[in-house]
Formats: structure tokens, C-alpha cells, sequence
């Protein structure tokens, strides 16, 4: 091209160019400002995104209000100002008393900053200077104040990804994971009691087990669990110590009829004087006062008085535990407890049989009742009473069917009193005031005094409490595990860094 | 008539597609570097290596913007901008190569695959690697040694004694240590260890002191106190810091006759036009020729500037395009490193944070000091333009760098993700609508 049409050219190309490069800058920030709304959007419609729990404050003290909720993130720092990740406005409390950080094994590990003093349901951080760890359920001691961890669904311990999903396939239906779960049950022929064992943080951190007396007989950690094979620890660590002794009188429904073959655990300890329970998924001293006069639309998904008599009391003989039973054999002991193995304790491997139907299995045990595998959370609520009477379905049933009761609440726009609210089954509680039931997988996300909306307000996660309170399928409260208030060698409170 | 209803799904599905805004921007990018090659192939003689150039770079900008983001988490909108600005700097080399026999466009079009690469291991690195206290003291002390080695055998060049020649190839590594600085400091300072911060970042200011690589010191120095500021949110201290800095810059002036040399220049270049300040006056002028819309592509006499092709080439950029363009420029900078301060406040972890916060504080300043010296805002200095100007080595630097950030992003993005899968399974236990549309 000759210079002169290769000038005129060029001048007339750069208003060309000019044009395309304002189009490049004008779509590089539409891009960019639809994102930003998007994920705003995105953010309004999950609140507890970047969040894994909340401490729940089930002693306050100075500025601390009981009841009060504090998120948790990932990590960061507790202390008693402000600009702390976690603020606890309690006395002896430090500045900046302690850095935690949510790992996916071991849960929310805690280390002083500094010589602060703490401490996490048993142990002392004192005891471990490495850290400690808390999980759903555990009570942390600071200071003068006693918090409780609640931890959200999809961030239980012992999961098999990482908290932020990095090398996790996409998460599964709630629904597809149970159906998964009674697949793998059924698809072995002998089922180990440790591969229903969480995973044992305290070999690497040297803390308690979970206080969780359905561990054993827990479905896997929601959702991805059902795809965990059996871990390797279970077959490599020594004897881990039982969480709790199974009464001989109790015996799971599907478990092997012959006696046998039941697992022998030791004789329940005498039991201790059972303090007010105050842990059931939610601390009631959370719960709102309802206004007088005024209703109070609670996103509260509780297990009524009828759920739990239909599904606890349906077959007493068949029951696998009743409110007796619990309350003065079979109640789960304390971690604390010295652990006494009998001498032939486990010389011979208890062995399950699966849940599905199998007619080999009938062959070779005629004496043995037909057993149906439950295949949905519906399913196992639709046999309460006559196969499946495992702490699993009972509260798996109930779950379901509260949170369905609950959204049916919401779409017809009726809010739900505090006075008209189900109370919790006042058979099992015993001698336990109603505030207090042990049994109640209750939520009560937010207080407002305005009618719920047509259908599932944007927060829908607040649903995860729930659900992680229906997928620890039991009680956290562990009756005498530990008497409450706080250690006296909190007393002296913390240094400031 | 039935076959309408699959035709009509198709064509729908096909405008949607065209609608998503990476394929709407794509589309612009590509249309400009082909419609700029085909220019610049045209200029005297068909030249087939810019014809070549005209269809390569424009499917190279598609497959790093398009494609790759599906098989590897990135962030789409980081990925088209930065992609646009190498190709712009491949673009203003082949342009100014015309005739001058030098294939400095070409070989900047292999450092940009070069930098591709670079920037997908630093993904991954950052995706994958989760023990980064096994690999963080090997990572530190490699990177002092590395920075450490021009001292030994390294070359002169404009002053600065930061350039190790192996074979044919020289390389400047404290461009390289860019990367592990971001790493290291990011460690240390989420693990609130500030022993091994300070003496990291000490060993290293005090090997480009001796290097008398200036603009590098200044660098690492600034973002270094940005990380320090981001984390800890000490006022009093970060000013503590800047104070030291602008004590340090005083003392620097007293001490070394370069820098008085260099701050004479900047106050007014025309009276060293002859000798030290030809090389500013020549970057105005070409500046002030070029006025708001250029004098076009090719045209100008871009070469008449010292170093045209590393430091002054933004001045090239607005002699050819217009102060305009250049302004233009700087948006998309601008929105790079808005997107990396969003990236930082976003992640969930102080670690992860720290790092695009790191990568944004060393871009931005990197990108500040050249255009402020091209400006005279500041003295100049002699660092490069990131994504454009010419360097191998500065290329992929830019490009790990940027790697971080979309390794960064993309964790954040499945956090996020997670969430609402989470949520949204449990609605769907629940049998309740969720609000997510």
C-alpha cells in the first residue's frame, strides 16, 4: 500500500480504534457492574455465606447479653473489642484472646494469642497448647461468658472436602444423599461400627470425642459423607473409647436378633444427677419472649408433642429406647467417665446385618423379621413404629415433616404465636421443665413481629441449624456430662496480649 | 409444523450465548487486533507474518477467554482484560518494528503464551497446594538467593545491576521474586509472624539497594506496607511506615548522586535534554504530538525514544492511538485492580486474601511509578509496564501474578457456590421455593 493511502488510512482507522476501545472499557465495566449485582443478589439471598456457625452465648456476663448470637467465620480473632472477628464483651476477657480457624477434620480449632486463658468443654487450653477443638455442640469458656458452637449444614466435621469445596464434586440433594447412604448400607454385608463412627479429631488434637451419643448409629455427615468409604483410621487407630454404653435391653432394630452377636459394652456407671438439659439445637434462653399481644413470626421448626409420641411411642417392645430407658439406663455417660473394657468386650466383632430385603439372608436366618430398607426420609416416616424405629429415621422423620409443616405455615401466611407453638414432647421430657426438653430440634432464626411471607423468605439458610441438628439425628445435651457453669480455673480470667 | 419449536429453542439459545458479556467483549477484543493487524500487514508490502498475527492473536485472546475457562476455574472478566493488553503491547511492538528488521512483536507474542502458562500453574498452585508450610521457607529462601544472584554474576544495564544472562537469554530475577514475595509475605503476615516477614522483606529492599534497582525496591517496599496496612489495620504503624520510607527517600537523596541526578531530571528535563533528560522530553513530545486521538498506527516516530519498547511504551501507545486511548488504558487498569480488591475483601480466608491483595498492591504500583515517570508525575524509573510492555520475563511475572488473583477468585467463586448449593438442597428437602431467580 502506497504511504500516502497507508496514512489516510491509519488517520480515519484510529477513530475506529478509539470506538473500540470505549467499547471495550464500556462492556469490561458492564461486565463487571452486572457481576458485582449478581453476587450482592447472591449474597442477600445467603446472610450466613462465609460464615460456618454461630456461638450461641448460653452464659452472659458484662455487656454479653445471653442468648446472643455471634457469627463465626472461617478464622479470625475473639476478643473483647470491636474490631475482633468475634467480639465477647464479657469480663476477663482479653483484647484479643484467642485466633480460631475452621478446619474441615477437626472443626473449629482454637489457640491463645498470648497466655489468655480458655477452655472447651473438658480440657483446658492449658492442656493443649496446640489448640483446642470445637465442634456442633461443644461450650467454649471465655472468661466469664459460656458460648455454644452451632455449626451450619455443609460444615460439619468430618466431611470429606474442605470447607470451601475445592476438590468436592457439586453437592448432592439432601434426599439423593440419604437414598445414597441406605444404598451403601445395603450393599454391605457386614457393617463395622466404626465406619459410623465420625472422624477422631482427638487423636491428632488430643481432644474428648464428640458428645454426641448417636455418633454410632449417625448417617454420614450431610451430604457428601454417603460417598466416604470406610476410613482408614478406624482400622488403624487403636480401640477408640466408646461414646456412650448401650443398656443390653436396647437393641437396634436392625441389628442381629441373636444375642450373641450384639455388642457387649461395659455396664452403664451409675448415673449422675442429670442437670437441666439446655442444649437441643437451640438454647431457649434464644428464644424470644413473644410480645404480649403481638404474634411472632418464627422460622421455628420443632418436633411437636404428636411427631415424637408417633414415632417414640408407637411400639414400646420395639422401640429402640424409650424416655426411661434414656433417662436412667441407656442415658449416654460422660466422656469423663473411666472407660473399663470387660475381658471379652471385643473378642468377637458385633456383626449387622444390612437393611435390605434379601432373601439369602432370610434363608440363612429364618428366625429372623423380615426388614424393609427404607429408601427416603418419607419412607422411614411412613414405618415408624414397625421396622425402623432408629434414632436415624425418628428424627430424620420429624425433620421433614416439621420443615415441611413449617413452609406450609409460610405459604398460607400464618404466622405462628409463641403462645400457639407446639410445645415439645412433654412425655420425654420428664422431670425436665418444657424450656429445656432435650429433644427439641427447634430453630428460631428470626424475630420479627410482621406476617412470613407467601413462600421461603431469602433466608433460606437459616434452615441449616436445623437441618444440622437433624442430621446429628440426636441430643447434644449429654445428661451429667458436665455440670454447668463455668470451671473455676476460668476464674481468674485472661492476660491481655 | 412442529419442526419450528426445536429451530425457535436453537435460535433463542443461540442469542442468549451471543448475549453473555464475555462473548459481547470477546467479540470487540478480537475485532480490534484483527482490524489493527491487517493494518499494520498492509503498511508497505503485504506482510504475511501480520496477516498471520491478525488471525493468531485474535484466536489466541479467544481460546485463553473462551475456552479455557472451562476447564480451568478463571476469572473471565481478569482474563479478557489482561489478554487485551498483551495483545495491545504485541500489537504496539510489530507496529513499531516496521522496517527496523527487529522482531520484538513477534517474540512478545511467544512470551504471551509463555505468560498463559505461567499464569495456569499459579491457578493450580494456589487451588491446589494447601501446605504451605512445607513449601513456603524453601520457596523464601530460593527467591533470596535468586534476587541475590545478580550481585555475583549479574549485568549492568540502565544503571542497574538486576540482569543475569544464561546463554542467549538474559533475565531479570526480581521479577521472578515478585511472585514468591506475594506468597511469602501473604503467609507470614496471615500466620502473624512478623519476624520473618520483616527479615524477608529487609534482605530483599537491601539487595535491590545494592542492585540500585530502584523502581523494583519501591515496589516491593509499597505493597509490602499495603499488606502490612490490609491485615493488621494499624494506622498509626503503616504511617510509621511511610514516614520511614519518605525518610529513606530523603536519605537516598543525599547519599547517592543517581537519585539527585534523576530528581533534576524530573524537575525539568529540557535543561538536560542533551544528555540524562533526552529520554523524558522525547516520551512528552511524543505524547503532545500524538494529541487526543493519535496520529495513527504505525505512523509517528516512536523509536526516536530510548527504551521505547519497555518503560516509555505507554508514551508510544498514546503517540499512535491519543491521550484518549491512553486514558482508556487506565480504566482497564483501574478496573483490574478494583476486581482484585474485591477479590481480596471476598475471600474467606486472611491468607487468600492477602495474596490478591498483594497482587493488587504490586500491579497497581507497578503500573503507577511507569505512567507517573511516562507522565512525569514522578521521577521515572525503570520498571515495566505489566502486560505490555516488552520482556519475557516481565511477562510472565505479570502473568503469575495475575494467575494468583484468578486462583484467588476462583476459590472464592465455589465458596460461594457451595453456599447456595447447600441452601438450595435443603429448600428442596424442605419442599419450599427458593428465592434464587
Amino acid at each position: 500500500m502506497p504511504a500516502e493511502i497507508y496514512e489516510i488510512v491509519a488517520l480515519a482507522a484510529r477513530f475506529w480504534f478509539l470506538f473500540l476501545m470505549a467499547l471495550i472499557v464500556w462492556r469490561s465495566y458492564r461486565w463487571y457492574a452486572k457481576e458485582r449485582r449478581q453476587r450482592k443478589k447472591r449474597l442477600r439471598i445467603l446472610p450466613d455465606a462465609g460464615f460456618i456457625g454461630e456461638l450461641v452465648v448460653t452464659k452472659g456476663a458484662g455487656d454479653l447479653a445471653e442468648g446472643a448470637v455471634l457469627s463465626v467465620p472461617f478464622e479470625g480473632t475473639l476478643g473483647f473489642v470491636r474490631s475482633n472477628d468475634i467480639c465477647v464483651p464479657a469480663p476477663n476477657v482479653a483484647r484479643r484472646h484467642l485466633w480460631f480457624s475452621y478446619d474441615a477434620k477437626a472443626g473449629l480449632v482454637l489457640t491463645a494469642l498470648g497466655h489468655n486463658d480458655f477452655s472447651v468443654d473438658e480440657r483446658t487450653i492449658g492442656q493443649d497448647p496446640g489448640g483446642l477443638c470445637m465442634q456442633h455442640g461443644s461450650r467454649l469458656y471465655i472468661g466469664e461468658a459460656e458460648l455454644r458452637l452451632r455449626m451450619f449444614a455443609g460444615y460439619e466435621v468430618g466431611m470429606v472436602m474442605g470447607p470451601s469445596g475445592r476438590n468436592a464434586p457439586p453437592p448432592q440433594d439432601p434426599q439423593a444423599a440419604w437414598d445414597a447412604f441406605i444404598d451403601q448400607l445395603g450393599n454391605q454385608q457386614t457393617i463395622q461400627p466404626q465406619a459410623f463412627m465420625p472422624y477422631a479429631p482427638w487423636q491428632n488434637y488430643g481432644v474428648p470425642p464428640v458428645q454426641n451419643p448417636a455418633g454410632m448409629y449417625a448417617p454420614p455427615a450431610y451430604p457428601y459423607a454417603a460417598q466416604q468409604p470406610q476410613p482408614m483410621w478406624a482400622q488403624e487407630a487403636p480401640m477408640p473409647q466408646p461414646q456412650w454404653q448401650q443398656p443390653p435391653a436396647q437393641q437396634p432394630q436392625w441389628a442381629a436378633p441373636a444375642p450373641e452377636a450384639q455388642p457387649q459394652f461395659a455396664p452403664a456407671p451409675e448415673r449422675q444427677p442429670e442437670p437441666s438439659p439446655q442444649w437441643n439445637g437451640e438454647t431457649e434462653a434464644a428464644v424470644p419472649a413473644a410480645p404480649i399481644g403481638q404474634p411472632v413470626a418464627a422460622k421455628a421448626f420443632r418436633v411437636d408433642e404428636e411427631t415424637l409420641q408417633t414415632l417414640y411411642e408407637a411400639d414400646d417392645d420395639d422401640a429402640w429406647f424409650t424416655q426411661e430407658e434414656w433417662g436412667e439406663d441407656s442415658a449416654p455417660q460422660s466422656t469423663n467417665a473411666p472407660y473399663v473394657p470387660e475381658d471379652n468386650e471385643w473378642d468377637e466383632p458385633p456383626v449387622f446385618h444390612p437393611l435390605v430385603e434379601d432373601e439369602e439372608d432370610e434363608a440363612q436366618q429364618p428366625g429372623e423379621p423380615p426388614m424393609v430398607q427404607p429408601s427416603s426420609i418419607d419412607d422411614a416416616q411412613r414405618m415408624d413404629g414397625d421396622e425402623e424405629q432408629s434414632p436415624v429415621n425418628i428424627f430424620a422423620a420429624a425433620y421433614s415433616a416439621n420443615l415441611r409443616r413449617a413452609a406450609e405455615q409460610k405459604r398460607t401466611e400464618k404466622p405462628v404465636s409463641s403462645a400457639s407453638a407446639p410445645a415439645p414432647n412433654a412425655a420425654l421430657q420428664g422431670d425436665a421443665p418444657a424450656s429445656e426438653s432435650i429433644y427439641t430440634v427447634s430453630y428460631l432464626a428470626e424475630k420479627t413481629a410482621t406476617p412470613a411471607p407467601a413462600k421461603l423468605p431469602p433466608q433460606a439458610s437459616a434452615l441449616r441449624p436445623a437441618a444440622s441438628s437433624l442430621l446429628k439425628t440426636a441430643p447434644l445435651r449429654v445428661p451429667g456430662s458436665r455440670p454447668s457453669g463455668k470451671p473455676e480455673h476460668l476464674d481468674q480470667g485472661g492476660d491481655d496480649q | 409444523m412442529i419442526w419450528q419449536t426445536p429451530k425457535k429453542d436453537a435460535w433463542r439459545e443461540k442469542r442468549r450465548l451471543r448475549k453473555q458479556p464475555q462473548r459481547r467483549l470477546v467479540a470487540v477484543v478480537m475485532l480490534f487486533f484483527f482490524s489493527a493487524f491487517l493494518l499494520i500487514s498492509l503498511k508497505e508490502q503485504v506482510d504475511w507474518m501480520g496477516l498471520l498475527l491478525a488471525l493468531v492473536v485474535p484466536a489466541l485472546i479467544y481460546v485463553a477467554t473462551i475456552w479455557l475457562p472451562r476447564f480451568f476455574p478463571t476469572d473471565q472478566l481478569l482474563m479478557a482484560i489482561v489478554n487485551f493488553l498483551c495483545a495491545l503491547g504485541v500489537l504496539i511492538l510489530y507496529s513499531t518494528d516496521g522496517g527496523a528488521g527487529t522482531e520484538r512483536g513477534f517474540q512478545q507474542a511467544m512470551y504471551y503464551g509463555l505468560g498463559l502458562v505461567a499464569m495456569l500453574v499459579c491457578i493450580l498452585l494456589v487451588r491446589y497446594v494447601h501446605h504451605w508450610n512445607v513449601l513456603i521457607w524453601p520457596m523464601a529462601l530460593a527467591a533470596l538467593a535468586l534476587i541475590a544472584l545478580p550481585l555475583a554474576i549479574g549485568t549492568e544495564y540502565n544503571g542497574a545491576t538486576n540482569w543475569i544472562r544464561v546463554g542467549n537469554t538474559s533475565m531479570q530475577p526480581s521479577e521472578v521474586v515478585k511472585i514468591v514475595l506475594v506468597l511469602v509475605l501473604s503467609y507470614f503476615m496471615s500466620r502473624r509472624q512478623l519476624l520473618p516477614w520483616l527479615g524477608f522483606v529487609g534482605v530483599c529492599m537491601g539487595v535491590l539497594m545494592l542492585q540500585k534497582d530502584l523502581g523494583t525496591a519501591l515496589i516491593y517496599y509499597c505493597t509490602a506496607l499495603i499488606l502490612f496496612y490490609a491485615n493488621t489495620g494499624n494506622l498509626a504503624l503503616t504511617g510509621v511506615g511511610l514516614l520511614g520510607a519518605g525518610g529513606a527517600a530523603v536519605l537516598g537523596y543525599k547519599m547517592f548522586a543517581h537519585v539527585k541526578k534523576r530528581v533534576a531530571v524530573w524537575r525539568n528535563p529540557w535543561m538536560y535534554y542533551e544528555t540524562s533528560g533526552y529520554q523524558i522530553a522525547q516520551v512528552l513530545m511524543a505524547i503532545a504530538s500524538g494529541g487526543l486521538f493519535g496520529v495513527g498506527l504505525g505512523l509517528g516516530a516512536p523509536r526516536v525514544i530510548p527504551v521505547y519498547f519497555t518503560d516509555c511504551i505507554f508514551a508510544v501507545i498514546c503517540e499512535q492511538f491519543g491521550v484518549v486511548f491512553g486514558i482508556l488504558t487506565l480504566v482497564l487498569y483501574v478496573i483490574i485492580i478494583v476486581r482484585g480488591v474485591s477479590t481480596a475483601v471476598a475471600a474467606r480466608r486472611g491468607f487468600y486474601g492477602l495474596i490478591a491483595m498483594g497482587v493488587t498492591a504490586m500491579l497497581g504500583m507497578q503500573t503507577f511509578i511507569i505512567i507517573g515517570g511516562v507522565l512525569k508525575l514522578i521521577p521515572l524509573t525503570g520498571v515495566t509496564m505489566p502486560f505490555v510492555s516488552y520482556g519475557g520475563t516481565s511477562m510472565v511475572s505479570c502473568m503469575g501474578l495475575i494467575g494468583l488473583l484468578q486462583g484467588v477468585s476462583s476459590l472464592n467463586q465455589d465458596d460461594l457456590s457451595y453456599d447456595y448449593e447447600i441452601s438450595r438442597a435443603l429448600a428442596k428437602q424442605a419442599g419450599v421455593q427458593f428465592d434464587d431467580e
